[in-house]
Protein backbone atom coordinates (compact mmCIF):
# COMPACT_ATOMS: atom_id res chain seq x y z
CA UNK A 1 0.00 0.00 0.00
CA UNK A 2 1.20 3.27 -0.78
CA UNK A 3 1.52 5.81 2.21
CA UNK A 4 -1.77 7.74 0.78
CA UNK A 5 -3.69 4.18 1.10
CA UNK A 6 -1.74 3.32 4.53
CA UNK A 7 -2.74 7.07 6.14
CA UNK A 8 -6.47 6.46 4.83
CA UNK A 9 -6.48 2.39 6.28
CA UNK A 10 -5.73 4.02 9.37
CA UNK A 11 -7.88 7.05 9.83
CA UNK A 12 -10.31 4.22 9.57
CA UNK A 13 -9.13 2.03 12.13
CA UNK A 14 -8.69 5.00 13.96
CA UNK A 15 -12.20 6.14 14.11
CA UNK A 16 -13.52 2.36 14.80
CA UNK A 17 -13.76 2.77 19.14
CA UNK A 18 -15.69 6.14 17.85
CA UNK A 19 -17.97 3.96 15.60
CA UNK A 20 -18.06 1.49 18.94
CA UNK A 21 -19.98 4.26 20.65
CA UNK A 22 -21.90 5.03 18.70
CA UNK A 23 -23.41 1.37 18.22
CA UNK A 24 -24.05 1.24 21.57
CA UNK A 25 -25.77 4.62 21.97
CA UNK A 26 -27.90 3.32 19.06
CA UNK A 27 -28.85 0.17 20.73
CA UNK A 28 -29.39 1.82 24.01
CA UNK A 29 -31.86 4.03 22.35
CA UNK A 30 -32.88 1.12 20.10
CA UNK A 31 -34.35 0.00 23.75
CA UNK A 32 -35.82 3.04 25.08
CA UNK A 33 -36.70 4.80 21.55
CA UNK A 34 -35.70 7.60 19.71
CA UNK A 35 -35.55 11.06 19.66
CA UNK A 36 -39.28 13.07 19.07
CA UNK A 37 -40.68 9.43 18.51
CA UNK A 38 -40.42 9.77 14.91
CA UNK A 39 -38.68 8.51 12.09
CA UNK A 40 -35.01 7.46 13.28
CA UNK A 41 -32.00 9.64 11.70
CA UNK A 42 -28.43 9.88 12.17
CA UNK A 43 -26.32 12.87 12.78
CA UNK A 44 -23.29 13.75 11.71
CA UNK A 45 -21.42 16.96 12.81
CA UNK A 46 -18.66 18.17 11.33
CA UNK A 47 -15.88 20.15 13.59
CA UNK A 48 -14.78 23.86 12.83
CA UNK A 49 -11.91 24.41 11.10
CA UNK A 50 -8.58 23.35 13.95
CA UNK A 51 -11.81 21.80 15.82
CA UNK A 52 -10.27 17.94 15.22
CA UNK A 53 -7.77 16.67 17.16
CA UNK A 54 -4.99 15.15 14.90
CA UNK A 55 -2.52 12.44 16.00
CA UNK A 56 0.81 11.74 14.72
CA UNK A 57 2.00 8.20 14.31
CA UNK A 58 4.81 7.60 16.69
CA UNK A 59 6.93 5.83 13.87
CA UNK A 60 7.91 6.47 10.14
CA UNK A 61 5.81 5.32 7.19
CA UNK A 62 7.55 2.44 5.76
CA UNK A 63 6.35 -0.98 4.39
CA UNK A 64 2.83 -2.04 2.83
CA UNK A 65 -0.06 -2.65 5.87
CA UNK A 66 1.00 -1.39 8.61
CA UNK A 67 -0.69 0.16 11.67
CA UNK A 68 0.74 2.56 14.28
CA UNK A 69 0.75 3.88 17.61
CA UNK A 70 -0.03 7.93 18.26
CA UNK A 71 0.87 10.71 19.81
CA UNK A 72 -1.15 13.89 19.75
CA UNK A 73 -0.12 16.39 17.30
CA UNK A 74 -3.22 19.56 17.60
CA UNK A 75 -3.28 20.59 20.40
CA UNK A 76 -1.73 20.59 23.57
CA UNK A 77 0.89 22.78 25.74
CA UNK A 78 3.73 21.30 23.11
CA UNK A 79 1.77 22.90 20.20
CA UNK A 80 2.68 26.33 21.58
CA UNK A 81 5.98 25.46 22.19
CA UNK A 82 7.62 24.65 18.70
CA UNK A 83 5.44 21.49 18.03
CA UNK A 84 3.27 23.36 15.72
CA UNK A 85 5.02 23.94 13.10
CA UNK A 86 5.83 19.84 12.58
CA UNK A 87 2.57 19.77 11.22
CA UNK A 88 3.79 20.62 7.48
CA UNK A 89 2.93 18.75 4.84
CA UNK A 90 4.57 17.62 1.55
CA UNK A 91 2.75 17.32 -1.69
CA UNK A 92 3.79 14.77 -3.74
CA UNK A 93 2.17 14.33 -6.95
CA UNK A 94 -1.46 14.60 -6.07
CA UNK A 95 -1.54 13.39 -2.74
CA UNK A 96 0.64 14.69 0.42
CA UNK A 97 3.26 13.87 3.04
CA UNK A 98 3.71 14.32 6.33
CA UNK A 99 6.53 15.57 8.11
CA UNK A 100 9.09 13.17 8.86
CA UNK A 101 6.84 10.55 6.94
CA UNK A 102 4.62 9.85 9.95
CA UNK A 103 1.28 9.64 9.21
CA UNK A 104 -1.11 12.26 10.61
CA UNK A 105 -5.03 11.24 11.32
CA UNK A 106 -7.95 13.13 12.92
CA UNK A 107 -9.37 11.34 16.41
CA UNK A 108 -12.00 13.09 18.41
CA UNK A 109 -12.41 16.36 19.41
CA UNK A 110 -9.36 18.91 20.53
CA UNK A 111 -8.72 19.00 24.49
CA UNK A 112 -7.40 22.26 25.01
CA UNK A 113 -6.32 22.53 29.15
CA UNK A 114 -9.64 20.83 30.24
CA UNK A 115 -11.99 22.72 27.21
CA UNK A 116 -13.28 20.12 24.37
CA UNK A 117 -16.21 22.14 22.21
CA UNK A 118 -19.66 21.14 21.10
CA UNK A 119 -19.63 19.59 24.98
CA UNK A 120 -23.45 21.32 24.80
CA UNK A 121 -24.80 20.03 21.84
CA UNK A 122 -23.28 16.58 21.84
CA UNK A 123 -24.72 16.58 25.90
CA UNK A 124 -28.30 17.14 23.91
CA UNK A 125 -27.66 15.08 21.46
CA UNK A 126 -27.33 12.63 24.40
CA UNK A 127 -30.42 13.85 26.61
CA UNK A 128 -32.48 13.46 23.59
CA UNK A 129 -31.63 9.86 22.52
CA UNK A 130 -30.33 11.21 19.32
CA UNK A 131 -28.31 8.77 16.95
CA UNK A 132 -25.25 11.20 16.45
CA UNK A 133 -21.55 10.97 15.52
CA UNK A 134 -18.82 13.61 15.49
CA UNK A 135 -17.13 13.01 12.41
CA UNK A 136 -12.56 14.11 13.03
CA UNK A 137 -11.37 15.51 10.20
CA UNK A 138 -7.94 16.50 8.98
CA UNK A 139 -8.63 20.22 8.27
CA UNK A 140 -5.30 20.83 6.92
CA UNK A 141 -6.49 18.93 3.43
CA UNK A 142 -8.77 20.54 1.20
CA UNK A 143 -12.71 20.01 1.54
CA UNK A 144 -12.71 17.97 -1.73
CA UNK A 145 -10.52 15.68 -0.21
CA UNK A 146 -12.30 15.18 3.34
CA UNK A 147 -15.51 15.07 1.84
CA UNK A 148 -14.23 12.50 -1.17
CA UNK A 149 -12.92 10.23 1.96
CA UNK A 150 -16.05 10.83 3.66
CA UNK A 151 -18.24 9.96 0.88
CA UNK A 152 -16.86 7.13 -0.36
CA UNK A 153 -14.35 5.37 2.51
CA UNK A 154 -16.21 6.56 5.75
CA UNK A 155 -19.87 6.00 5.30
CA UNK A 156 -19.88 2.33 3.57
CA UNK A 157 -17.32 1.43 6.51
CA UNK A 158 -19.55 2.76 9.31
CA UNK A 159 -23.09 1.61 7.39
CA UNK A 160 -20.92 -2.07 7.55
CA UNK A 161 -19.80 -1.41 11.33
CA UNK A 162 -23.06 -0.59 12.55
CA UNK A 163 -25.36 -3.11 10.47
CA UNK A 164 -22.79 -5.32 11.83
CA UNK A 165 -23.26 -4.24 15.62
CA UNK A 166 -26.95 -3.09 15.39
CA UNK A 167 -28.85 -6.09 13.63
CA UNK A 168 -28.47 -5.11 10.65
CA UNK A 169 -29.94 -1.23 10.91
CA UNK A 170 -29.43 0.93 8.52
CA UNK A 171 -27.59 4.19 9.67
CA UNK A 172 -27.91 5.92 6.95
CA UNK A 173 -31.86 5.41 5.63
CA UNK A 174 -32.06 8.67 7.11
CA UNK A 175 -29.23 11.19 8.49
CA UNK A 176 -28.44 14.83 8.57
CA UNK A 177 -25.22 16.79 8.64
CA UNK A 178 -24.19 19.42 10.75
CA UNK A 179 -21.20 21.59 9.94
CA UNK A 180 -19.82 24.12 11.97
CA UNK A 181 -17.57 26.76 10.48
CA UNK A 182 -15.25 25.33 8.08
CA UNK A 183 -16.99 21.95 8.82
CA UNK A 184 -19.55 23.59 7.01
CA UNK A 185 -17.55 23.68 4.39
CA UNK A 186 -17.24 20.18 4.16
CA UNK A 187 -20.96 19.62 4.64
CA UNK A 188 -21.71 21.90 1.87
CA UNK A 189 -19.47 19.82 -0.63
CA UNK A 190 -20.81 16.60 0.43
CA UNK A 191 -24.24 17.87 -0.45
CA UNK A 192 -23.51 18.67 -3.82
CA UNK A 193 -22.10 15.14 -4.17
CA UNK A 194 -24.54 12.54 -6.19
CA UNK A 195 -23.17 9.70 -4.35
CA UNK A 196 -25.05 6.59 -4.16
CA UNK A 197 -24.60 6.28 -0.61
CA UNK A 198 -26.15 9.88 0.13
CA UNK A 199 -29.73 8.72 -0.72
CA UNK A 200 -30.81 8.82 2.36
CA UNK A 201 -29.47 12.40 3.25
CA UNK A 202 -32.26 14.27 4.80
CA UNK A 203 -30.63 17.73 5.72
CA UNK A 204 -27.35 19.58 5.47
CA UNK A 205 -27.17 22.28 8.09
CA UNK A 206 -24.34 25.00 8.26
CA UNK A 207 -23.57 26.83 11.31
CA UNK A 208 -21.45 29.67 11.22
CA UNK A 209 -19.56 28.96 7.84
CA UNK A 210 -17.89 31.13 5.64
CA UNK A 211 -19.11 30.65 1.62
CA UNK A 212 -17.68 33.96 0.72
CA UNK A 213 -13.94 33.90 2.71
CA UNK A 214 -13.34 35.66 5.33
CA UNK A 215 -10.47 38.12 6.46
CA UNK A 216 -8.28 35.88 9.28
CA UNK A 217 -6.74 33.60 6.28
CA UNK A 218 -4.72 36.55 4.28
CA UNK A 219 -3.06 37.64 7.63
CA UNK A 220 -1.64 33.93 8.31
CA UNK A 221 0.56 33.94 4.99
CA UNK A 222 2.32 37.03 6.60
CA UNK A 223 2.14 36.66 10.36
CA UNK A 224 1.93 33.25 11.47
CA UNK A 225 -0.39 32.33 14.33
CA UNK A 226 0.41 34.52 17.36
CA UNK A 227 -0.20 31.59 19.83
CA UNK A 228 2.55 29.53 18.01
CA UNK A 229 5.06 32.04 16.92
CA UNK A 230 6.59 31.25 19.93
CA UNK A 231 9.09 34.19 22.11
CA UNK A 232 10.09 36.76 19.48
CA UNK A 233 8.72 34.83 16.83
CA UNK A 234 11.41 32.45 16.74
CA UNK A 235 8.80 29.68 15.06
CA UNK A 236 7.46 31.97 13.04
CA UNK A 237 8.96 31.46 10.11
CA UNK A 238 8.51 27.63 10.14
CA UNK A 239 4.62 28.16 11.37
CA UNK A 240 4.04 30.08 7.71
CA UNK A 241 5.42 27.63 6.14
CA UNK A 242 3.35 24.96 7.61
CA UNK A 243 0.36 27.00 7.04
CA UNK A 244 1.51 27.07 3.40
CA UNK A 245 1.73 23.69 3.31
CA UNK A 246 -2.07 23.35 3.75
CA UNK A 247 -4.35 23.39 1.18
CA UNK A 248 -7.24 23.84 3.62
CA UNK A 249 -6.13 26.87 4.09
CA UNK A 250 -6.27 28.45 0.29
CA UNK A 251 -10.03 27.94 0.13
CA UNK A 252 -10.65 30.34 3.37
CA UNK A 253 -9.83 33.89 1.41
CA UNK A 254 -12.52 36.60 0.34
CA UNK A 255 -14.16 35.27 -2.74
CA UNK A 256 -13.06 35.80 -6.29
CA UNK A 257 -13.91 38.97 -7.53
CA UNK A 258 -16.03 37.45 -10.55
CA UNK A 259 -17.91 35.41 -7.99
CA UNK A 260 -18.48 38.86 -6.15
CA UNK A 261 -19.66 40.44 -9.65
CA UNK A 262 -21.79 37.34 -9.98
CA UNK A 263 -23.39 37.11 -6.71
CA UNK A 264 -23.57 41.16 -6.02
CA UNK A 265 -27.33 42.13 -6.17
CA UNK A 266 -27.72 39.65 -3.53
CA UNK A 267 -24.57 40.16 -0.99
CA UNK A 268 -25.81 43.66 -1.35
CA UNK A 269 -29.38 43.18 -1.10
CA UNK A 270 -29.11 41.57 2.36
CA UNK A 271 -30.84 43.51 4.83
CA UNK A 272 -28.87 43.74 8.11
CA UNK A 273 -25.58 42.33 7.15
CA UNK A 274 -24.64 43.34 3.68
CA UNK A 275 -21.64 43.38 1.54
CA UNK A 276 -21.70 46.65 -0.54
CA UNK A 277 -18.65 46.37 -2.10
CA UNK A 278 -15.46 43.95 -3.14
CA UNK A 279 -14.25 43.20 0.61
CA UNK A 280 -10.30 42.94 -0.24
CA UNK A 281 -8.58 46.38 -1.87
CA UNK A 282 -5.22 47.59 -2.55
CA UNK A 283 -3.93 49.63 0.21
CA UNK A 284 -2.60 52.80 -1.69
CA UNK A 285 -4.79 52.86 -4.62
CA UNK A 286 -8.00 51.31 -3.19
CA UNK A 287 -8.64 49.09 -6.30
CA UNK A 288 -9.63 45.24 -5.90
CA UNK A 289 -6.98 42.91 -4.44
CA UNK A 290 -8.25 39.47 -5.57
CA UNK A 291 -7.01 36.63 -3.26
CA UNK A 292 -7.59 34.33 -6.17
CA UNK A 293 -5.96 36.53 -8.73
CA UNK A 294 -3.38 38.35 -7.37
CA UNK A 295 -1.81 40.18 -10.17
CA UNK A 296 2.34 41.81 -10.01
CA UNK A 297 3.11 45.33 -9.42
CA UNK A 298 6.82 46.17 -11.60
CA UNK A 299 8.22 43.40 -9.37
CA UNK A 300 6.09 43.31 -6.49
CA UNK A 301 3.68 41.04 -5.67
CA UNK A 302 0.95 40.10 -3.06
CA UNK A 303 1.92 37.09 -1.66
CA UNK A 304 5.30 36.12 0.06
CA UNK A 305 7.37 34.29 -2.20
CA UNK A 306 7.84 29.98 -2.37
CA UNK A 307 11.09 30.03 -1.30
CA UNK A 308 10.15 31.94 1.69
CA UNK A 309 6.91 30.75 2.84
CA UNK A 310 6.58 27.82 0.53
CA UNK A 311 3.11 29.73 -0.63
CA UNK A 312 1.37 28.11 -3.73
CA UNK A 313 0.27 29.04 -6.29
CA UNK A 314 -0.78 25.38 -7.95
CA UNK A 315 -2.84 25.28 -4.13
CA UNK A 316 -3.84 28.56 -5.13
CA UNK A 317 -5.49 27.82 -8.28
CA UNK A 318 -7.10 24.54 -7.03
CA UNK A 319 -8.49 26.46 -4.33
CA UNK A 320 -10.30 29.00 -6.44
CA UNK A 321 -11.74 26.05 -8.32
CA UNK A 322 -12.76 24.79 -4.83
CA UNK A 323 -14.56 28.14 -3.64
CA UNK A 324 -16.32 28.19 -6.53
CA UNK A 325 -17.82 25.24 -6.61
CA UNK A 326 -18.91 25.74 -2.72
CA UNK A 327 -20.26 29.20 -3.85
CA UNK A 328 -22.27 27.66 -7.03
CA UNK A 329 -25.75 27.53 -7.21
CA UNK A 330 -27.05 24.62 -5.46
CA UNK A 331 -30.50 24.42 -7.71
CA UNK A 332 -32.92 21.61 -6.09
CA UNK A 333 -30.12 21.20 -3.36
CA UNK A 334 -31.10 24.42 -1.76
CA UNK A 335 -34.56 22.72 -0.29
CA UNK A 336 -32.08 20.30 1.96
CA UNK A 337 -29.78 23.10 2.99
CA UNK A 338 -29.86 25.57 5.75
CA UNK A 339 -27.37 28.08 7.11
CA UNK A 340 -27.31 28.92 10.62
CA UNK A 341 -25.20 32.42 11.29
CA UNK A 342 -24.52 34.32 14.68
CA UNK A 343 -24.37 38.16 15.10
CA UNK A 344 -22.95 39.18 18.72
CA UNK A 345 -25.14 42.47 18.04
CA UNK A 346 -21.63 43.96 18.60
CA UNK A 347 -20.44 44.75 15.30
CA UNK A 348 -17.06 43.71 16.14
CA UNK A 349 -16.25 41.29 12.96
CA UNK A 350 -13.36 42.02 10.56
CA UNK A 351 -15.00 43.14 7.09
CA UNK A 352 -13.09 44.56 4.90
CA UNK A 353 -8.98 44.36 4.61
CA UNK A 354 -6.55 46.34 2.36
CA UNK A 355 -3.29 44.61 1.04
CA UNK A 356 -0.16 45.91 0.43
CA UNK A 357 2.38 45.08 -2.44
CA UNK A 358 5.26 42.95 -1.11
CA UNK A 359 8.08 42.64 -0.32
CA UNK A 360 8.64 43.37 2.61
CA UNK A 361 6.34 40.97 4.31
CA UNK A 362 7.07 42.32 7.37
CA UNK A 363 5.26 44.19 8.96
CA UNK A 364 2.28 42.54 7.42
CA UNK A 365 0.84 44.00 4.29
CA UNK A 366 -2.92 43.02 5.17
CA UNK A 367 -4.91 45.47 7.28
CA UNK A 368 -8.75 44.89 8.71
CA UNK A 369 -10.05 48.55 7.91
CA UNK A 370 -13.56 48.11 9.16
CA UNK A 371 -15.92 46.13 10.72
CA UNK A 372 -19.48 44.51 10.26
CA UNK A 373 -22.04 42.63 12.21
CA UNK A 374 -21.08 38.81 12.56
CA UNK A 375 -19.95 36.06 14.90
CA UNK A 376 -16.88 37.82 15.44
CA UNK A 377 -15.05 35.77 13.32
CA UNK A 378 -17.58 35.37 10.26
CA UNK A 379 -19.24 38.55 9.12
CA UNK A 380 -22.94 38.00 8.77
CA UNK A 381 -23.02 38.05 4.69
CA UNK A 382 -20.55 35.40 4.80
CA UNK A 383 -22.17 32.92 6.65
CA UNK A 384 -25.32 31.80 4.32
CA UNK A 385 -25.38 31.24 0.57
CA UNK A 386 -27.11 33.38 -1.08
CA UNK A 387 -29.23 30.76 -3.05
CA UNK A 388 -31.50 30.36 0.60
CA UNK A 389 -32.41 33.87 0.66
CA UNK A 390 -36.12 34.59 0.53
CA UNK A 391 -36.38 30.35 1.45
CA UNK A 392 -36.71 30.64 5.02
CA UNK A 393 -33.68 28.12 5.45
CA UNK A 394 -31.17 31.59 7.10
CA UNK A 395 -31.46 31.61 10.63
CA UNK A 396 -29.52 34.47 12.28
CA UNK A 397 -28.96 33.84 16.06
CA UNK A 398 -28.72 37.30 17.77
CA UNK A 399 -27.42 37.64 20.85
CA UNK A 400 -24.13 38.63 22.55
CA UNK A 401 -23.32 35.48 23.24
CA UNK A 402 -23.67 34.15 19.37
CA UNK A 403 -20.09 34.18 19.44
CA UNK A 404 -18.41 32.07 16.42
CA UNK A 405 -16.34 29.23 18.57
CA UNK A 406 -19.56 28.87 21.25
CA UNK A 407 -22.74 29.06 18.40
CA UNK A 408 -22.89 25.58 18.03
CA UNK A 409 -23.48 25.39 22.20
CA UNK A 410 -26.00 28.14 22.14
CA UNK A 411 -29.56 27.04 23.16
CA UNK A 412 -31.19 29.25 20.75
CA UNK A 413 -29.05 27.27 17.88
CA UNK A 414 -29.66 24.19 18.98
CA UNK A 415 -33.15 25.32 19.48
CA UNK A 416 -32.66 25.86 15.47
CA UNK A 417 -31.44 22.71 14.67
CA UNK A 418 -33.77 20.74 17.06
CA UNK A 419 -36.63 22.89 14.79
CA UNK A 420 -34.59 21.52 11.30
CA UNK A 421 -34.44 18.29 12.54
CA UNK A 422 -38.00 17.98 13.87
CA UNK A 423 -36.69 17.09 17.63
CA UNK A 424 -38.52 18.59 20.29
CA UNK A 425 -36.59 21.36 22.16
CA UNK A 426 -35.20 21.23 25.12
CA UNK B 1 -28.01 15.96 36.38
CA UNK B 2 -24.53 17.32 38.11
CA UNK B 3 -25.65 20.34 39.99
CA UNK B 4 -24.89 23.80 39.20
CA UNK B 5 -21.64 25.81 40.45
CA UNK B 6 -23.21 29.19 40.64
CA UNK B 7 -20.05 30.21 39.11
CA UNK B 8 -19.76 32.31 36.12
CA UNK B 9 -16.87 30.82 33.79
CA UNK B 10 -13.39 32.79 34.59
CA UNK B 11 -13.04 34.70 31.44
CA UNK B 12 -9.93 35.98 30.35
CA UNK B 13 -8.61 38.13 27.08
CA UNK B 14 -6.72 37.42 23.91
CA UNK B 15 -3.94 39.24 25.31
CA UNK B 16 -4.02 37.54 29.23
CA UNK B 17 -4.07 34.53 26.78
CA UNK B 18 -1.10 35.46 25.16
CA UNK B 19 0.52 36.25 27.56
CA UNK B 20 0.07 33.70 29.68
CA UNK B 21 1.22 30.87 26.30
CA UNK B 22 4.11 33.53 26.20
CA UNK B 23 5.60 32.88 29.74
CA UNK B 24 5.11 29.03 29.47
CA UNK B 25 6.92 29.86 25.87
CA UNK B 26 9.84 31.35 27.91
CA UNK B 27 9.71 28.62 30.52
CA UNK B 28 10.24 25.94 28.24
CA UNK B 29 12.07 27.53 24.41
CA UNK B 30 11.57 23.76 23.23
CA UNK B 31 8.73 21.06 23.93
CA UNK B 32 9.87 18.63 25.83
CA UNK B 33 11.19 15.00 24.85
CA UNK B 34 12.40 13.88 27.60
CA UNK B 35 10.37 12.22 30.61
CA UNK B 36 11.69 14.55 33.12
CA UNK B 37 11.40 17.70 30.54
CA UNK B 38 7.54 16.25 30.13
CA UNK B 39 7.55 16.03 34.29
CA UNK B 40 8.40 19.51 34.94
CA UNK B 41 5.67 21.07 32.17
CA UNK B 42 3.56 18.85 33.63
CA UNK B 43 4.17 20.87 37.61
CA UNK B 44 4.18 23.95 35.54
CA UNK B 45 0.57 23.59 34.34
CA UNK B 46 -0.04 22.11 37.30
CA UNK B 47 0.81 25.73 39.26
CA UNK B 48 -2.39 27.01 37.81
CA UNK B 49 -5.72 26.08 39.10
CA UNK B 50 -8.32 23.95 36.47
CA UNK B 51 -10.34 27.43 36.10
CA UNK B 52 -6.96 28.99 34.94
CA UNK B 53 -6.54 26.65 32.50
CA UNK B 54 -9.44 26.26 30.92
CA UNK B 55 -10.06 30.14 30.57
CA UNK B 56 -6.61 30.18 28.37
CA UNK B 57 -8.43 26.67 26.01
CA UNK B 58 -11.36 28.58 25.91
CA UNK B 59 -10.10 31.76 24.56
CA UNK B 60 -6.78 29.97 22.47
CA UNK B 61 -9.81 28.10 21.01
CA UNK B 62 -11.95 31.19 20.33
CA UNK B 63 -8.83 32.83 18.78
CA UNK B 64 -7.20 30.42 16.35
CA UNK B 65 -10.24 31.18 14.15
CA UNK B 66 -9.78 34.90 14.34
CA UNK B 67 -6.71 36.87 12.61
CA UNK B 68 -5.29 38.93 14.61
CA UNK B 69 -6.09 37.86 18.25
CA UNK B 70 -7.05 40.57 20.20
CA UNK B 71 -9.78 42.25 22.03
CA UNK B 72 -11.01 45.00 20.28
CA UNK B 73 -11.52 48.24 21.77
CA UNK B 74 -15.34 49.60 21.93
CA UNK B 75 -14.40 53.09 20.23
CA UNK B 76 -12.80 51.01 17.08
CA UNK B 77 -16.28 49.86 16.40
CA UNK B 78 -18.61 51.11 14.29
CA UNK B 79 -21.58 52.98 15.73
CA UNK B 80 -24.17 50.24 15.95
CA UNK B 81 -27.67 50.63 13.57
CA UNK B 82 -30.71 49.56 14.28
CA UNK B 83 -31.20 45.79 12.53
CA UNK B 84 -34.61 44.23 12.14
CA UNK B 85 -34.79 40.99 14.09
CA UNK B 86 -34.48 38.04 12.05
CA UNK B 87 -36.05 34.46 11.96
Amino acid sequence: MSYDSTRISEQLRVLEPAIADFIVRYNLNTLIGPAGGGQRQTVFLFPGGMGSRLMRAKTAYSVDGEIFDYDEAWINANTFLGDGRHLKMTRVGSTYRDKWNRIIVADGLINLFGVTPYVVFTLWCTLKRLDYFVFPWDWRRSVGEVSDFFVTRFLPFFQGLVQAGCNNADPLQRFSLIGHSAGGMVVNWTLRSGDAVLAGLDQAITVATPFYGYAGQLHRWFEGEDYLNGIGNAFRSDVIKAICSFPGCYAWMFLPQATFLANQAALTADPNYPLAAYPSVDFTIGVVADPYNPLTNAGLQRYPSFTSSGFDSVELASAQIVVNHLASSLGAKANQFWNIRGDTLADNTHNTTTWDWVPPTDPSPITDATFAAGDGVQPGWTSRHVDLDGLGRVITIQSPLAAHAILMDLPETIAAIAGILGIPFP
Amino acid sequence: MAKKSGKKPYEITSEQALAFIRRMQKAFPKAPRTKAGKARLQKYLAKFTDRQLRAVGRRVQGDLMLRAAKTIPPQNLRKRTKRKRQR
